[in-house]
C-alpha cells in the first residue's frame, strides 16, 4: 500500500490544523454560514436533512486494517455506531458534530486519511477496480496509475476550481471492467500496447458521466504510452478547464463539452495543448513509475502444496470452490458460488463481503462489522481491505483453505449474505432519508425488495443482475447503468418510481431506458417482481443473462405484464 | 391559507431546528411558531437570519395543522428532516455530547 512521505503528511496535517481554525470561528460567529460553506465543502463536510455529513476519501477504495478500525472508532466516538460505503469508494459519516469534525480530521490524519476534495468542483478520489492487484484478469495493477494520478491531482493549482466535479477511474483488466470507466469525466483503460508486443498503454475515455444528461464516455486517445500519461490528464482538463459551462451548472460537466464539440474536435484541442507539455516535467519516467509501483508489490504469498505433492495450482483451487459451492453445506455453497471469485496466486480467494443484507441499507457497516473485517483482513489476509464501488467490502487475499472459517466469522455479524452480482446487491443512494437534494426515497425501496426476494435458490436461478436506485436526476445510485434502474421522482408531492432497463456500466456499457409510466411507491416493488418473473418464464435458458434477454427480447414482454391493466397505462 | 413556519439546521450538529414564538430555537417541530401572514413570515425571517451563529440557511416551510392543532410540514422532505430517517439505522447510538437522542425523539 502506499504511504505517506514527508510531504504527504505535512499537507494532511496542516489542512486539518487549518480546519480546526475555520471552525472556531464558525462556532464562535465570526465567519457566517455564507462564508464557512466553501471552507467546510473543501473539506468534504455537507449539510444534509438531518446533520452534518462527513466524506472521507478511500483512494482508490484501499484500505488497510488499521485505518477500517481508525474509520469504525470514528464511527463510535463521533458518530451513531456506522458509516456508509459510496459509490465513489468512499465512506460517509451521517452524524458528526461541527466541532467534532477536526478532531476526526486529527485522527484520520493519524492512519493517513483526510476527507480533501471529496467535495466541491475539484478532481475528486480516483476510483478503480476492487479486484486490481489479485484478479486473474488483470494485465496490470490499475492502483499505480491511480496513485500516480492522486499526487498529480491532489491540491493541483489549476484544477481547484473546475467548471464542475471531476471523477477519473482506472482499470487495469482490459476484458472486465469494474471500475464503470465508460461512465467517468476520465476513464483510464489499461490495454495491451498494439505497437509493442508485451507492454501495456493506456485508452484514454472521455465524456461519461450519468446524471441529468447520461453519456458513455468516448475514445479520446487509443493507446497512450503510460509515460505522457499525466501530461495528457493535464491536456483534457485544460481544455475543459478554459471550455466548460461555468455559466450553467447542469451543462458543466465535460461530457456537455465532448458533446457539443465532437470528439474529434474534442481531441484536436487536446493534442494541441498537449504538444506543448508532452515532453515537459510531467513525463513520467520508468523511475518515478518504479518509486509508486513498489508499494502496490505483491504480498508475501505462502506457496502451498497440491493434492499431488507439486505446488499447488489454479486448477486444483478451481476444484476446491466448485466442491464447496456444490457440497451439501448450502449457505457455504450459495456464498462461494456469489461471494468468492478466484484469486491469481494458487492457494487464495477474493472475498466480497456484502453489505447488503436483507432489510438493511445498502452499503452501512456498523463500527463493530468493520472491525471484524479488519480483523479478518488480518487474520485471513494481509491486512488489505477494499471498497467496491457497488458498496461491498473486499477481502482481497483469503487463505483458500479457511473459506468456512471466514465464512463463518462473517455470518455471525450478518455480513455474509450470499447475493454479491445478484438482483439484491442493490446500489442505492442516499435518497431522501438523508439527501437534500432528493425528489423520493431510496433505501427503503432497496430494503423493501431485499425484503420480498425470500426464496434464496430463486434468488440464485435469477442470475447475475444489478439493479440501482436513485432518488434523483443526479443519479448518485448510478441507476441508468443498472441491468434494472429506478429513478425516484416526485409527483405532486408523491414519491413515483420510474423504471429502466437494460443499463451496463461495464465492457458492454449501456444506458437504461424508461420502460413506461413511473409506479407509486406502494407498486414498484410488485413491478420489479414482474420483470423478474417476466425474465424468468421467458428466457431461453439459465444460460441466458438478465441483461442478455432484454438486450434480445426489447421491452415488450415486460411492458405486456406491467401495464397491461388500462387504468395502469393511462397513469 | 398557507401557513409557515422558519426552519434551518442548528451549526452545532446540523440537526433541524424550528423558530419559536420567543425568538429561541427548538428541535421539535411542534414548539415552532405558526406563521399566516406573508409580513409576519418574513419578519421572523429576517430575524433568523440575524442569528446565523446558531443557524445555517434559515428558511420557511409550509405547515398544516394536525387534528389537535399540532404543526406539523406538509411536504414529505420537510416531515422526513423533523422525524428522521424512515429506515431504522443500522447502529443508533446518540451522538457523544449531543442533546439529540435519536429520531424518535424528535417527533413531529
Ligand atoms: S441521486 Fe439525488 S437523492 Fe440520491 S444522493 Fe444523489 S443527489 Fe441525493
Amino acid at each position: 500500500m502506499y504511504q505517506y512521505d514527508a510531504y504527504d503528511k505535512a499537507i494532511v496535517e496542516q489542512r486539518a490544523a487549518q480546519f480546526r481554525d475555520q471552525v472556531a470561528r464558525r462556532l464562535s460567529g465570526e465567519i457566517s454560514e455564507d462564508e464557512f460553506k466553501p471552507l467546510r465543502l473543501q473539506n468534504g463536510l455537507y449539510m444534509q436533512l438531518h446533520a452534518y455529513m462527513l466524506r472521507v476519501s478511500i483512494p482508490y477504495g484501499l484500505l488497510a486494517s488499521k485505518q477500517l478500525r481508525k474509520l469504525a472508532e470514528i464511527a463510535e466516538k463521533y458518530d451513531r455506531g456506522y458509516g456508509h460505503f459510496s459509490t465513489r469508494q468512499n465512506i460517509q459519516y451521517n452524524w458528526p458534530r461541527l466541532h467534532d469534525v477536526p478532531t476526526i480530521l486529527d485522527e484520520l490524519a493519524s492512519v493517513e486519511m483526510h476527507a480533501i476534495q471529496s467535495s466541491g468542483n475539484c478532481i475528486r478520489n480516483t476510483t478503480s477496480d476492487h479486484f486490481a492487484g489479485v484478479s486473474r484478469d488483470e494485465l496490470e495493477d490499475p492502483r499505480v496509475y491511480c496513485e500516480l494520478i492522486r499526487q498529480w491531482s491532489t491540491f493541483h493549482p489549476e484544477f481547484a476550481f473546475l467548471p464542475r466535479k471531476f471523477k477519473i477511474a482506472v482499470t487495469g483488466a482490459p476484458t472486465a471492467d469494474r471500475a464503470a470507466v465508460r461512465v467517468h469525466d476520465i476513464g483510464v483503460r489499461i490495454i495491451p500496447d498494439p505497437e509493442q508486443s508485451g507492454a501495456t498503454a493506456c485508452q484514454i475515455l472521455v465524456g461519461g458521466g450519468l446524471g441529468r444528461t447520461p453519456r458513455i464516455a468516448e475514445v479520446c486517445r487509443e493507446a497512450l504510452p503510460r509515460e505522457h500519461l499525466l501530461s495528457y490528464l493535464e491536456a483534457i482538463l485544460r481544455v475543459y478547464n478554459r471550455h466548460g459551462r461555468r455559466d450553467n451548472k447542469y451543462k458543466a460537466r465535460i461530457k456537455i463539452l465532448v458533446g457539443a464539440l465532437g470528439i474529434e474536435e474534442f481531441r484536436r484541442q487536446v493534442d494541441e495543448e498537449w504538444e506543448k507539455i508532452r515532453d515537459g516535467v510531467m513525463r513520467l519516467t520508468d523511475e518515478e513509475f518504479e518509486r509508486v509501483a513498489v508499494f502496490f508489490s505483491s504480498p508475501d504469498y505462502e506457496r502451498f502444496t497440491g493434492k499431488d505433492g507439486g505446488p499447488r495450482t489454479l486448477a486444483d483451487d478451481d476444484l476446491r470452490l466448485a466442491a464447496w459451492r456444490l457440497g451439501p453445506d448450502r449457505a457455504l455453497g450459495r456464498w462461494v458460488a456469489s461471494n468468492v471469485t478466484p484469486h491469481r496466486v494458487p492457494g487464495y480467494a477474493i472475498v466480497t463481503v456484502s453489505l447488503k443484507p436483507k432489510g438493511k441499507p445498502p452499503g452501512d457497516a456498523t463500527s463493530e462489522q468493520m472491525e471484524l473485517i479488519a480483523d479478518l483482513a488480518d487474520e485471513f489476509g494481509f491486512g488489505r481491505i477494499v471498497v467496491t464501488h457497488d458498496q461491498n467490502l473486499v477481502l482481497p487475499d483469503v487463505v483458500l483453505e479457511r473459506l468456512p472459517e471466514v465464512h463463518a466469522k462473517l455470518s455471525g455479524l450478518d455480513l455474509a449474505e450470499a447475493n454479491v452480482g445478484k438482483v439484491t446487491d442493490i446500489i442505492a443512494c442516499p435518497g431522501l432519508d438523508y439527501c437534500n437534494l432528493a425528489n423520493a426515497r431510496s433505501i427503503p425501496v432497496a430494503t423493501r425488495i431485499t425484503e420480498h426476494m425470500e426464496d434464496l435458490d430463486y434468488l440464485h436461478d435469477l442470475g447475475e443482475i444489478s439493479l440501482n436506485i436513485s432518488g434523483c436526476i443526479n443519479a448518485c445510485g448510478h441507476h441508468h447503468v443498472g441491468n434494472i434502474g429506478i429513478l425516484g421522482i416526485d409527483k405532486q408531492g408523491e414519491e413515483f418510481y420510474q423504471l429502466m432497463l437494460g443499463g451496463s456500466s461495464s465492457d458492454d456499457a449501456s444506458l437504461g431506458k424508461i420502460l413506461g409510466p413511473a409506479f407509486p411507491s406502494s407498486e414498484i416493488i410488485d413491478a420489479v417482481d414482474t420483470v423478474l418473473r417476466t425474465y424468468i418464464d421467458e428466457r431461453e435458458s439459465a444460460d441466458e443473462r438478465f441483461l442478455d434477454y432484454v438486450r434480445r427480447a426489447g421491452f415488450g414482454p415486460f411492458k405486456a405484464r406491467l401495464y397491461s391493466n388500462t387504468d395502469k397505462a393511462a397513469r | 391559507m398557507s401557513l409557515w413556519m422558519i426552519t434551518g439546521s442548528s451549526t452545532d450538529d446540523g440537526a433541524p431546528i424550528y423558530l419559536q414564538a420567543d425568538g429561541c430555537w427548538s428541535r421539535r417541530v411542534v414548539d415552532g411558531e405558526v406563521l399566516d401572514d406573508h409580513e409576519r413570515r418574513d419578519e421572523r425571517l429576517a430575524l433568523a437570519r440575524s442569528g446565523e451563529r446558531q443557524v445555517c440557511d434559515p428558511y420557511p416551510i409550509e405547515v398544516l395543522r394536525g387534528a389537535g392543532g399540532e404543526p406539523r410540514p406538509r411536504s414529505l422532505k420537510q416531515r422526513i428532516r423533523a422525524q428522521g430517517p424512515t429506515v431504522p439505522l443500522v447502529a443508533d447510538r446518540p451522538r457523544p455530547g449531543s442533546r439529540l437522542e435519536g429520531p424518535a425523539a424528535r417527533s413531529a
